[in-house]
């Protein structure tokens, strides 16, 4: 069935200017934070409840269409482009704050819900949603809770898993299910959370709120090298320190945040590593004394300590900007997403250097680099021939170097469209195909999502491993291989 | 066709030594039909609902290869086999832990030390949890035998990693139903330099749960917090891990804030699960405000149905456990059982009508949707019928037990949950472990939403379509 022809019944379970019809308002959904990936979908609809949601699920199974599911539209992995067949789920009209429970530490929220409102909602009683993707002042948690987003301080705080303690979710066949932490068997919002959109829409989320910490102490130091600076982190985490975060910029990049927003660091720095501690002022006094004793060690050339917000907004604001900025550098760049074992870090960056080297592709590095996560920027400029294509193979091969060292593709920006290609790579056909058994448990029809993922659909219903012939729902012409 | 025990566990016993060998082990069970309960040192075998008709048990605990510690990475890879004790040992030897407490008996029974597949296939934890999560929280990757034999593996060897589904935390309690464990990955953590208590004994239930959430909400960073209810006196112990001087001043912080006292030690009744692995073990979870409702239903219960009483666990995490002794009547754990369940479940004002949430394909009441749920019902227990209480229906936002937040207990934020009246959150009962008769009598799980039971009954399903994986004993019906 073509998709526009459900308007007339969207129309029926949703508010009048709920359903978007017009192409040139259709335009503005074709894409998320990913732009290299555009599609416009062939309908959008705004619910306000889940109710609404479940009604246009139910529609969508009945009719066989494809839906997609988008929040803020912030995700860097095309997790939310949206089919051009299919609808688009927006949950934008679902910010409602329902609940915030201090006495269980817990706050209840709708999906569009930005990250950072859950922290503002909460934070008169002294508590705070910990997960903080860079983008948490626009992101949405129904998008969190898609990618499984972490953010600067999960070293210490984990991911958005670690802090979702219930779900209703409509399933891809329309249902509507609660997933409660507390409740006995599967853990079913540990399979949901971070499956990218596929396996159904959360249209409510319970979070754990925590206690502020009572000290935040913020340190910047300057290196030299970027190995210099790694070698600091290393000794940091040998020395039982669990900061909150640790980020590492190289020369490019801080070159690249001065020229956008002048943030100061220490001149001629050839890496700045910024270590935050916080918890019980007894605790972080003492590994504030250890951080910067391990820093001087490992040859810092400048220390400088934020003890109040400002200073500490100041320090931040080169590392928060670093993405955007590089634009100042070039006209266009690829925001890569690796993760290696920390102890190899060195030995990847090396190789970074060596790619770059090789293809005259400039690649400036800003990493997390107490959980080894890498966002290698990789800058290009698309007029110029051949050159995207370049960038592209160094972005690749980035990926490969991560994996060779035993790490992963992705840290926190999802498989998406964008990386399914590489998935085989990291995992065999069989672990794939294990992983769509869970698929298929919770969208046999493949509508929900399709395309994100994986790099080949599996078709459900069939004995676990074994492909046999056409499949009965594709010969009836029930289904299609999307 | 089967020589198995009253305990659902065959006697007869297959051992595999590596996961090739775990793999051909399944093809086999796969090509002869035959169900499989895996089993490391089978110190939890008695976990759960009875398997139903399998016919051997397969013993991984020769799966031990594999002991990676790699303290630079702060991450360990063990194979299932692997004794806990060894894991412990290995880590401490470059100062790091896995942060994840293995609970001990009152009667001295160390029944939790078992293997890194039985700890992740059981979700074992203890009262740090509070401040470093649970296992499925430290478990970064996984290596699986499915039901068909094919070896599978999800997650990775590093801290961060969101490719692909995680199929860890799924297995993660799951009882060896959707596979068999081989190997796992975990995120470890430095030993701490020192260690610091908190205790205190309180009047009633609701000033040591007050003391309890002082210390919580304070910014001392507890890692654990523990309460008591035993034969009228309530206590609390609290846990300090950090630094030297740091343990030692947030220790005596927390003291001063909830009249307490700084000890070297946890109290007897710390991070030990009561009574012995032979007996009753009820494990409750529940909204942390709630504990203290907890403890007077306990007691009232206790003596309603003449079984001793009493009440530990986590007041951070709402997870709690009571205990009856192996010899009480069947009977009367059933009751006791039933009436927790009704006692803890969510509270609202209106009973629930109209269709289930899944309106299609359900029921069009909300009592037949009950007897429709594949998982948990055995006709005994809180769990069919009405009996339970739990909202089944067409729900609104604060209907839900997770969601509800409603203005009970201590009214001190902003508390009013929208688009309804008050509700109490409900809480859960699960049997962990019991007497085999106990067990094949009551609903050992309990009753949950029926959205959540079709998924997981899709989810078994998809993965052991031909029930070759400890069948039942997550409590999904034949």
């Amino acid at each position: 069935m073509d998709v526009s022809r459900l308007a007339k019944a969207l129309r029926r379970v949703l508010d009048a200017d709920a359903v978007i019809t017009d192409e040139q308002e259709l335009r503005t959904y074709a894409c998320d934070g990913l732009t290299s990936h555009a599609a416009v979908p062939g309908l959008a609809v705004l619910p306000h409840d889940t109710e609404q949601v479940a009604a246009v699920v139910r529609l969508c199974d009945a009719e066989g269409i494809p839906f997609v599911a988008r929040g803020s539209g912030t995700g860097l992995s095309g997790g939310a482009l949206p089919r051009t067949d299919g609808v688009l789920i927006v949950t934008s009209r679902m910010r409602r704050v329902l609940s915030v429970d201090v006495d269980n530490r817990e706050a209840t929220v709708e999906p569009g819900v930005v990250n950072l409102a859950v922290t503002r909602a909460a934070s008169g009683a002294g508590f705070y949603y910990a997960p903080d993707p860079s983008s948490q002042q626009i992101c949405s948690i129904g998008g969190n809770v898609a990618e499984n987003s972490g953010g600067a301080h999960c070293l210490k705080y984990g991911f958005t898993v670690n802090h979702v303690l219930g779900l209703e979710i409509v399933t891809p066949r329309g249902d509507i299910a609660h997933l409660d932490a507390r409740a006995p068997g599967y853990d079913l919002i540990g399979a949901f959370v971070g499956s990218e959109g596929t396996l159904g829409i959360a249209t409510k989320v319970t979070v754990r709120l925590l206690r502020v910490p009572s000290k935040v102490v913020t340190l910047l130091a300057a290196f030299d090298t970027v190995d210099a600076a790694g070698e600091c982190v290393s000794s940091v985490i040998a020395g039982g320190v669990l900061p909150a975060a640790m980020e590492i910029m190289d020369a490019m990049s801080i070159a690249a945040a001065e020229g956008a927003v002048a943030c100061g660091y220490p001149a001629g720095a050839g890496a700045v590593l910024i270590v935050e501690v916080d918890g019980p002022d007894a605790e972080v006094d003492a590994q504030r004394a250890a951080v910067e004793g391990l820093a001087r060690d490992a040859g810092a050339f400048e220390i400088r300590a934020a003890a109040d917000a400002a200073q500490r907004a100041a320090i931040w604001k080169g590392r928060k900007s670093a993405f955007a900025a590089v634009g100042v550098l070039s006209p266009d760049y690829i925001v890569q997403d690796g993760v290696v074992p920390r102890s190899a870090l060195p030995q990847v960056l090396r190789g970074i250097q060596r790619l770059s080297r090789d293809s005259g592709i400039r690649v400036a590095n800003v990493f997390h680099a107490g959980d080894g996560n890498l966002h290698p920027l990789v800058l290009y400029d698309s007029a110029v021939e051949g050159e995207t294509q370049r960038a592209e193979e160094v972005s690749g091969a980035i990926l490969d170097e991560c994996l060779a060292n035993g790490g992963s593709i992705t840290g926190e920006h999802g498989v998406g469209v964008d990386k399914s290609r590489y998935m085989p790579k990291m995992f065999s056909e069989t672990d794939l195909d294990t992983m769509q058994l869970l698929r298929c448990a919770f969208d046999p029809r493949g509508i929900c999502n399709p395309g994100k993922v994986f790099p080949t659909p599996r078709l459900c219903g069939e004995a676990p491993g074994k492909r046999r012939g056409v499949h009965p729902e594709v010969a009836s012409g029930r289904a299609e291989l999307f | 066709m089967s020589h198995e025990t009253e305990d659902g566990i065959p006697s007869r016993v297959e051992r595999a030594a590596t996961v090739g060998e775990v793999a051909e082990a399944m093809r086999h069970a796969a090509a002869e039909h035959q169900a499989v309960v895996p089993r490391g040192l089978g110190t939890k075998l008695h976990w759960g609902s009875p398997p139903r008709g399998a016919a051997l048990v397969l013993d991984v605990n020769g799966v031990n290869d594999t002991l990676d510690h790699v303290p630079d990475d702060m991450i360990v890879t063990a194979s299932a086999g692997v004794s806990i004790r060894d894991l412990v040992d290995v880590l401490a030897e470059h100062g790091q832990q896995l942060a994840i407490d293995v609970c001990g008996y009152d009667d001295g029974a160390p029944a939790g030390f078992g293997t890194v597949g039985g700890l992740l296939s059981t979700a074992c934890d203890g009262a740090r949890r509070w401040g470093y999560g649970a296992a499925r929280d430290l478990l970064l990757g996984i290596e699986m035998v499915r039901a068909d034999g094919e070896i599978a593996h999800a997650g990775g060897r590093v801290v961060k990693n969101v490719a692909g589904y995680d199929l860890g935390k799924l297995s993660t309690g799951a009882y060896g139903t959707l596979g068999i464990l081989t190997q796992a990955t975990f995120r470890v953590h430095p030993l701490p330099e020192a260690t610091a208590f908190v205790v205190l004994d309180a009047a009633d239930p609701e000033t040591a749960c007050r003391r309890a959430a002082d210390i919580l909400d304070s910014q001392l960073a507890p890692v654990a917090v523990d309460v008591e209810h035993h034969n009228g006196t309530a206590s609390v112990a609290a846990m300090f891990e950090g630094s030297a001087a740091g343990v030692r001043s947030r220790a005596e912080a927390a003291a001063t804030l909830s009249d307490g006292e700084v000890a070297d030690a946890a109290p007897e009744w710390f991070n030990r699960m009561p009574l012995g692995p032979a007996d009753t073990l009820l494990r409750v979870a529940l909204p942390p405000a709630e504990v203290a409702r907890l403890c007077h239903t306990a007691s009232a219960l206790a003596e309603k149905h003449e079984v001793p009483s009493g009440v530990r666990g986590s007041a951070g995490t709402g997870i709690l456990y009571c205990a009856l002794p192996r010899d009480t009547a069947v009977e009367t754990v059933a009751a006791f059982l039933a009436d927790l369940r009704q006692s803890l479940a969510p509270r609202r004002e209106s009973p629930a009508s109209g269709e289930s949430g899944g309106a299609r394909r359900s029921r069009p009441d909300a009592a037949a949707d009950r007897r429709e749920r594949p998982f948990g019902a055995d006709g005994s227990g809180g769990g069919s019928g009405g009996s339970s209480g739990y909202i089944t229906g067409r729900h609104t936002a604060a209907d839900q037990g997770f969601l509800a937040s409603g203005g009970n207990a201590r009214a001190r934020g902003r508390g009013a949950a929208a688009g309804g009246g008050a509700v109490t959150p409900g809480g859960y009962v699960t049997v962990r472990h019991a007497p085999a008769e106990v067990r094949r009598a009551v609903d050992v799980w309990g009753p949950s939403d029926p959205g959540a039971r079709a998924l997981a009954a899709s989810i078994k399903r998809q993965f052991d379509p031909d029930e070759l994986l400890s069948p039942g004993r997550m409590g999904e019906e034949a």
